[in-house]
Formats: C-alpha cells, structure tokens, sequence
C-alpha cells in the first residue's frame, strides 16, 4: 500500500477514515429504523390479535346466555305472530280461555335492546288455569311481565269462573 | 557506472517502522469498521426472522379471526364489528336482566293467596293497576260459615308464613270487611292489600 497517498491528498486521508465508520453508523441506522418500525407494527398487530380469542369467548358467552331468554325476531310482524301463538298455546294448555286479544307494538319499532310489545289480553278461566297461565308465562327465562290484572269471580262457590283482563309487557331480541 | 539513489525529501518519509504501523493501523480499523458491518447484518438478519415467526403466528390469527367474523381482510374492521357486537349483547343482558329483577312474579301471589284456605273461601276480586306497587283482593266467607272461619289478623299470618309470597310481598294488611250480598247470599267480604317488593312493570 502506498501510504503517500496519505500525506499528497489530506481529503483521501479523511475518507478513508470517515467512510467506514459513516457507512456503519448508515447501515445501523437505517437497519435499526427498519427493524423499529416493523416491531412497532408487529406489537400493534399483535396486540390487535390477542385480543380476539378473548373478546370471542365473551361475545361467545354472551350470545349464549341471551339466547336463552327466547328466539330472536327482525320484524314486528314476526313478533306479533310469535306473541301470540305462544299466548294462544300457553292458555289452551292451562286451560284458559282468551276472549280477546289486541297486540300493541313498540312505538320506536324493532329498535333498541329488546322491543316490548303490549298484550292486551281479556278471558276467563279458573283460579288454578290463571295461576297455571302466568306462571307459564313468567318462566325464569321468559322476557314477560305482567303490567296490569283485573279479575273477578262471576259466581259463587269454592272454585268459582273468573273474567280476567290483564295487560303483559312482553320482550322479544332482535336479531 | 554506478547508480546512486539518493532521498531528497528524507525529512518528509516515514520511517519504515512507522509506516507499517500505519498501514496495520489502517488495516485494523477497516476489518472492525467491516465485522461491525457484518454484526449489524446479524443483527437485522436475526431480528427480521424473529419478526417475520411473529408475523406469521399473527397471521394464523388473523385467519382463524376472519373465519369466524368476516372482514374482508381488515382485522381491524372486523375487530371493531365484534367489539360492537358484544356491546349490543351486553346491553341486551343489561335490558333482560332489567325486565327479570323488576317483574312481579303474579302466579306465585296468587297461588300463595289462594292455597290452604277453607274449602267455602275463596277470592272474588284481584286488581293489580300498572306502574303501582300495590295489589288488592277480595276474600269472600259465607255468613253461615263464619263461625270457625279465620279472621283477617289470621289470614294474614298464614300468608304471611309463606315464604315464596312474602319474596314478592312485603306486607299484606287488611283494609275494610264489611256485610254484603253476592248471588242473593250474605256474605263476609274481605278486602286486602299487598304492598310488592318490585311493583308492576
């Protein structure tokens, strides 16, 4: 190696010096930026997707104990139509019987939570079919609540008719 | 002839010693400059394997996720729909738990009133009114079978035993009892009021 070449050019004296030392501190930096960036990214991927398996057992969970509080209806006439065939099985099965019915439906529509309709409901049927009624109506996962209850015996005796009208708040899920 | 080669800048050569000394200088400093090069490619090297075994196990996540909820690739997206939809079934349960805890259970009332009472009484009236935290009834005994038949103190106390109407009732008085016809019979009528835990919805 000619070393002179050292002493005739001060700038070559300096590049060699500098350059290496510049070029390593350029490929750390550039690398070190890199290799941040990328973890940076990975970490919030990461963290993004340890999330999931957690947040899907518990939306898991949930579903499954909404579920068990009835089917879920989209429509009002879906649900008009489940409300009444299962008042109308309910009562045939407690031996009621329902003179009339009027469904009202929810002013804001399906909206919200869990929609209540009211359920007008006039009929007749002994103490033991009402109380057979209602608790067919109000199982632990039964979304129905008795609002209002007028009856009264229309005879005498020890296990007298009653007329009965009551008015259920009755829930359904959305879909 | 003889050939003599004579230094005229003497003064301004390095010595030989010195020279060499400079050059492994040199020498050195490029071999360290070149294994701190090739460190940092270890080292990038090392941390781009490392990165890219994460980014595929959370890829494998990311693909078992956009089985279950769908999100055209966005993990994000379909983080969020998720995270929404979780909120809509809590406030789900939040909104049934709600309608269960104030809900009055009707049926066990009324076959806890009407349970264990003397073949000849029975209940005439029932009158719950909505949004109220009060239920009254009517008990009717027949004058000719008063005697021996509870009174209302006494009445009180057998519903009041119950257990599962007292879970819904908190107290049961009795209001007025007066001497009245039904069906052209002298009766006994007993009028009653229950004051409920939750109240009708």
């Amino acid at each position: 190696m000619d070393l002179g070449v050292f002493r005739r050019n001060r700038l070559g004296v300096w590049l060699w010096i500098t350059a290496p030392l510049a070029a390593v501190l350029l490929v750390f930096a550039v690398s070190r930026y890199f290799c941040l960036r990328m973890e940076q990214k990975l970490l919030y991927r990461g963290s993004v997707t340890s999330l999931m398996p957690e947040m899907h057992r518990q939306h898991e969970a949930a579903q499954q104990i909404v579920d068990t509080f009835g089917e879920r209806v989209s429509e009002e006439a879906e649900a008009v139509r489940v409300l009444r065939s299962r008042l109308n099985d309910i009562a045939l099965r407690s031996g009621y019987v329902i003179n009339s019915l009027s469904v009202e439906a929810p002013p804001g529509g399906m909206a919200g939570a869990a929609p209540c309709f009211c359920a007008d409901v006039r009929g007749e049927g002994k103490l033991t079919s009402i109380v057979s009624l209602f608790e067919n109506l109000q199982t632990p996962t039964g979304l129905v609540a008795v609002a209002s209850l007028r009856m009264g015996a229309d005879q005498a005796g020890s296990e007298p008719l009653y007329k009965s009208h009551f008015v259920l708040h009755w829930s359904f899920l959305t879909e | 002839m003889s050939t003599f080669n004579i230094n005229l800048v003497a003064a301004d050569v390095l010595p030989r010693k010195r020279r060499a000394m400079l050059f492994w200088a040199i020498v050195s400093y490029l071999v360290v400059c070149g294994a701190l090069l090739v460190l940092i490619a270890y080292g990038t090297t090392r941390s781009f394997v490392r990165t890219a075994s994460e980014r595929d196990a959370i890829r494998r996540s990311e693909a078992e996720f956009e089985q279950l909820y769908p999100s055209g690739g966005n993990t994000e997206s379909g983080l969020r729909q998720l995270r929404e939809s979780l909120d809509r079934e809590c406030m789900r349960l939040t909104v049934i738990d709600g309608i269960l805890e104030k809900r009055t259970n009707v049926s066990v009332i009324l076959a806890a009133l009407s349970q264990g009472l003397p073949p000849d009484l029975y209940i005439l009236n029932v009158g719950l009114e909505e949004k109220k935290t009060t239920l009254t009834f009517d008990l009717v005994i027949p004058v000719g079978k008063s005697i021996g038949s509870p009174n209302a103190s006494e009445l009180i106390a057998h519903w009041t035993a119950k257990e599962s109407l007292m879970r819904e009732v908190s107290t049961i008085r009795s209001l007025v009892s007066e001497r009245q016809r039904i069906g052209g019979k002298p009766v006994f009528l007993l009028k009653f009021e229950c004051q409920l835990r939750k109240g009708s919805t």
